[in-house]
């Protein structure tokens, strides 16, 4: 099993909760979810959006072909790969936008992006399931059509950048006043 | 959707589907490519570079497996092991389990097996043809991953899926085999 689901909450000022789901993509295969593959998309997963603190590393177990249990690292304090802490805190931001022109693959920012905050990581090994969340209290009135997901990774000069990896787009756009709080929480399901 | 299916003389015998389709977006088109240069078999010292645009809007390169040398502890650091996947025959039958570590009995392993990607489709394949020159009876199929497994320089392996058939093939000696996993978003 595989999904990736944005769940959109508003937080009004009078304390009211409002849930939006967008961009649900899920299904279920043989219903083999927890399998050896499951676990393993999971871990890959894992290694794709963990957070570190610059120069952190974060390894992963597993047993090898001969049975050894092994522990090894996929972020690695070194500055020039995708999977490496050494240039930069490797982190995750969600972005809010104004702009409702339906996403494409070859976005790479948000078309009316008013702001972009830093994303709280967690993986559930338990259940398999890794969620990433961003929230953002406005000071003035907004409206919020847009959500995007970034990762900031190291490139092979050692420079960080920001790469977009998701664009999704809230149907109808929602509106939030200033003081109230709105949260989108990318959820992946194995 | 993670699929395996496999074929005999070209004709598909059966598929086994673990996880289905998703979309075909911008994640989706990102994570394909981030598949695809995981599973790529890479050899020795050699690099996969993945192309994406940052948030400016120029296209940046990002190594996903690299040499990055003798004091560097990495799954995917190309120094001293080849890093990609292999496709794992066996004639074991016993349910799979995901504490499985290796094939129950295996047969034949490939290790520089086809992998390629679709991104209007956003599919990542891994297949492998084989024939044997007697018959043989396939009843598992695994793929692993080898890398770097532990320091910088102990390279190793280790099961990622473990799938029966059932019921087992026979493939005839000569006969064409084909084993295709497609790992779909």
């Amino acid at each position: 099993m595989f999904g990736k689901e944005l769940v959109v909450t508003i937080v009004r000022r009078d304390g009211r909760v409002e849930t939006y789901r967008v961009a649900v993509n899920r299904d279920v295969g043989d219903g083999s979810g927890g399998d050896l593959i499951t676990r393993w998309g999971f871990w890959l997963f894992y290694c794709f959006f963990a957070e570190a603190t610059r120069t952190l590393n974060i390894s992963i177990s597993f047993r090898d072909l001969t049975g050894a249990s092994r522990s090894q690292r996929c972020i690695t304090n070194y500055p020039y790969i995708f999977f490496g802490s050494g240039c930069t805190d490797r982190a995750l931001f969600i972005g809010f936008g104004s702009d409702s022109s339906p996403p494409s693959r070859d976005d790479y920012r948000l078309l009316g992006e008013l702001v972009r905050v830093g994303a709280s990581f967690s993986a559930d090994e338990s259940n398999y399931v890794i969620t990433i969340s961003g929230s953002w209290t406005p000071a003035s009135d907004v409206t919020v059509c847009e959500v995007g997901l970034y990762i900031r990774v190291c490139d092979l000069g050692g420079v960080a950048r920001y790469v977009l990896f998701d664009r999704s787009v809230l149907s109808p756009c929602r509106s939030v006043s200033a003081g109230e709080t709105v949260v989108a929480s990318y959820v992946f399901r194995f | 959707m993670f699929v395996i299916e496999d074929y005999i003389n070209g004709e598909r015998v059966g598929k086994v589907v673990k996880w289905s389709s998703v979309d075909s977006d911008l994640f989706t088109r990102s994570i394909v490519l981030l598949f695809y240069h995981v599973l790529i078999p890479i050899a020795r010292t050699d690099s996969a570079v993945l192309i994406a645009r940052d948030d400016t809007g120029v296209d940046r390169f990002f190594y996903i497996k690299a040499n990055m040398g003798s004091g560097v502890y990495n799954l995917f650091n190309t120094y001293n092991c080849p890093v990609g996947v292999s496709i794992r025959l066996g004639s074991g039958s016993s349910p799979p389990s995901r504490d499985d570590y290796r094939l129950e009995s295996e047969v034949y392993v490939i290790t520089n097996p086809t992998v390629r990607y679709d991104i209007p489709e956003g599919f990542v394949v891994i297949e492998v043809n084989v024939f044997f020159t007697s018959d043989v009876t396939i009843c598992e199929v695994g793929l692993s991953f080898r890398g770097t497994v532990a320091g910088a320089t102990t390279c190793g392996e280790f099961l990622i899926d473990r799938t029966v058939f059932s019921p087992c093939r026979i493939i005839p000696a000569y006969a064409s085999y084909r084993v295709r996993y497609r790992v779909q978003f």
